[in-house]
């Protein structure tokens, strides 16, 4: 449990999880752009 | 401000050098002073990595960037989020295992001394000055408010907060920046409902962001690649990357808040929780300044928000002010009937027309004041940017609150400072003056007080001749850029290029930061690509620096 992140197999769940959310908020931000001009 | 307001900042900064005091208990041993003994669970982690990023300057800058030049901002912290990730994955499980006081000790068991104290001496360079003009920021309000002497102001904010620095070390730091955090969350959304209750009744949120929007400042993502230009989502998502990757991988001030982790597992959390809120956060603070801009559509606003200077325009030409001032205030009541109108028929593409010209005609009116201001000497100020939040702050927010928000303003200064004062003292005690003898925990318990004493007063110092720039946020991100490149290029051989030895790794950061000062002075790309250009060109560098002797060796032999 301590050390679970440490394996790295997990990582590959966090640079989907990051990346998606990121991808997620870029795609709202771009409809608050381009809708709104 | 009122006597109400008075009391609930003193009140407020009093109580938290108190609680820091108290927090930070009797430090016994350097690994207690500057790690807290790595005792602390992740959301502690998470909450003093933001408010070590989090200074007075994205407080006082970021709602003004937002006023003037949009949201897009916001970008540059695109890379943010993935940085996070490798930084969890790739550089927490090496300074675990090594069990390191500051990043640069690594430094040194994978190259040399000398590679290591380079490192450490550009860390120093860049923190040391970016943490002077992080005192001068809030002492701008301060002196504003007080009426007080800007030199005195400045000494009042950097004095403060080294009380519980100096005595409490890490500890301290962690817990005070806890409550700093919690209250800063709290006044952001506190004080964007605030402003989004004081808009006219017929303004709701879908009328703000179309206004916004209309206006041009609703550009949170830009496409368009231009090396030069600061802020769009190319020079966000790579330069913001490296950035990131530099900062929070291999800055002192950061490293050693997720170092305060009690377990690998609790500073990766921290960090990659960092990289889930940081942009919703940043995404309210720049809304805050769309809302006062709204706001200033429908209310009238002064021909500048920098109040002092135009106090001492208007004392020297009263008749040039007054008609500046005329024509402003009838753009501005033009302005707001438009607005009503455009409201009501949100269709009628000329009546948005008509409030784009205006707009126009009343931010060239706004900048020829302020180019006045600056050219004649009532303001070293070249733009009003970072006094637009203050001034709604100061004339339109409750009693009490006023107070408040200024409190937090000044602790977020706090937080910031004493992590980067901690982190400083650390660096040039461990990696600086102690880099060739051994001493006792004790001596370095006492080397580390009395470098974080000298670091608080030269920061203080600095924050005195601080230049003032054109934007406060941008000045200190511009001076890390010059360094954060060459660091992050040294950390990327050391981590993914093995068979790269000190020397070669030394000569080409060397060659690299006098090429990135050059590129900086020749002005050919945006701040933000610095680091890229620097992190690669340290990369590229110490390849060829290390394999072109080894290439005439092998030739030699073949003969």
């Amino acid at each position: 449990m301590q050390n679970k992140l440490e394996n790295k197999s997990i990582a590959g769940y966090w640079y989907v999880a990051v990346i998606g959310f990121l991808l997620l908020q870029i795609l709202l931000f771009s409809y608050l752009t381009y809708h709104f001009i | 401000m009122s006597p109400l307001d008075w009391w609930v900042l003193i009140a407020t900064l009093l109580a938290m050098l108190l609680y820091g005091l108290y927090k930070g208990g009797k430090k016994t041993s350097s690994e207690s002073y500057l790690l807290a003994d790595r005792k602390m669970p992740w959301y502690i982690v998470l909450m003093g990595i933001m408010a070590t990023q989090a200074s007075a300057i994205t407080f006082i800058s970021a709602p003004g960037q937002a006023y003037s030049d949009g949201m897009r901002f916001l970008q540059y912290y695109f890379g943010l989020p993935l940085a996070m990730v490798v930084i969890s994955f790739s550089l927490i499980p090496v300074y675990r295992r090594l069990k390191v006081y500051t990043a640069y000790e690594y430094i040194e068991g994978r190259f040399d001394k000398k590679t290591r104290l380079l490192t450490a001496a550009l860390f120093l360079i860049s923190r040391g000055f970016s943490t002077g003009i992080s005192i001068y920021a809030p002492a701008i309000i301060l002196s504003s408010i007080l009426n007080i002497n800007i030199y005195f102001a400045n000494i009042l904010t950097g004095g403060m907060l080294l009380l519980y620095t100096y005595f409490g070390g890490a500890k301290a730091i962690a817990h005070t920046q806890k409550l700093q955090f919690i209250l800063i969350l709290t006044s952001i959304l506190g004080a964007g409902c605030y402003i989004l209750y004081s808009l006219p009744p017929q303004v709701n949120l879908n009328n703000t962001l179309l206004l916004a929007g209309k206006l041009g400042k609703l550009n949170i993502i830009t496409t368009q690649f231009d090396w030069k230009d600061k802020y769009n989502i190319w020079s966000g998502l790579i330069g913001g990357f490296f950035l990131a990757l530099s900062y929070f991988g291999t800055d002192q001030s950061q490293v050693s808040r997720y170092m305060t982790g009690k377990d690998a597992y609790n500073s990766q959390l921290g960090l990659m929780m960092n990289g889930l809120v940081k942009i919703p956060m940043q995404f309210l603070i720049l809304m805050m300044g769309i809302l006062i801009l709204v706001f200033f559509t429908f209310v009238k606003s002064p021909i500048s928000f920098n109040t002092t200077g135009l106090q001492h325009f208007e004392r020297a030409q009263p008749l040039v002010v007054a008609d500046l001032q005329s024509q402003y205030d009838h753009l501005s009541n033009h302005q707001t009937s438009i607005a009503n109108a455009v409201l009501q028929q949100p269709h009628n593409e000329i009546l948005w027309h008509q409030l784009q010209e205006n707009k126009r005609a009343l931010i060239m009116l706004h900048d020829s004041v302020a180019s006045i201001m600056l050219q004649q000497h009532y303001t070293p100020d070249k733009t009003d940017t970072n006094y637009i939040f203050l001034y709604y702050v100061k004339n339109y927010l409750p009693q009490g609150i006023v107070g408040l928000i200024f409190a937090v303003i000044i602790l977020a200064s706090w937080g910031s400072i004493a992590a980067a004062l901690n982190s400083l003292a650390a660096s040039s005690t461990l990696d600086i003056q102690l880099y060739k003898t051994e001493a006792t925990p004790k001596k370095i318990l006492q080397l580390c007080k009395l470098h974080t004493l000298f670091w608080g007063l030269l920061s203080i110092g600095i924050a005195m001749f601080a230049a003032k720039q054109n934007s406060l946020i941008e000045a200190v991100n511009i001076l890390g850029s010059l360094f954060y490149g060459t660091i992050l290029g040294i950390f990327l051989v050391a981590l993914y290029l093995p068979k790269v030895k000190g020397g070669a790794t030394f000569y080409a950061a060397l060659a690299t930061e006098m090429a990135i000062i050059a590129i900086y002075n020749l002005d050919v790309v945006s701040f933000l690509w610095l680091n890229v250009i620097g992190a690669l060109l340290v990369v590229f560098l110490s390849i060829l620096i290390y394999y072109l002797p080894r290439k005439k060796d092998s030739s030699a032999i073949d003969v």
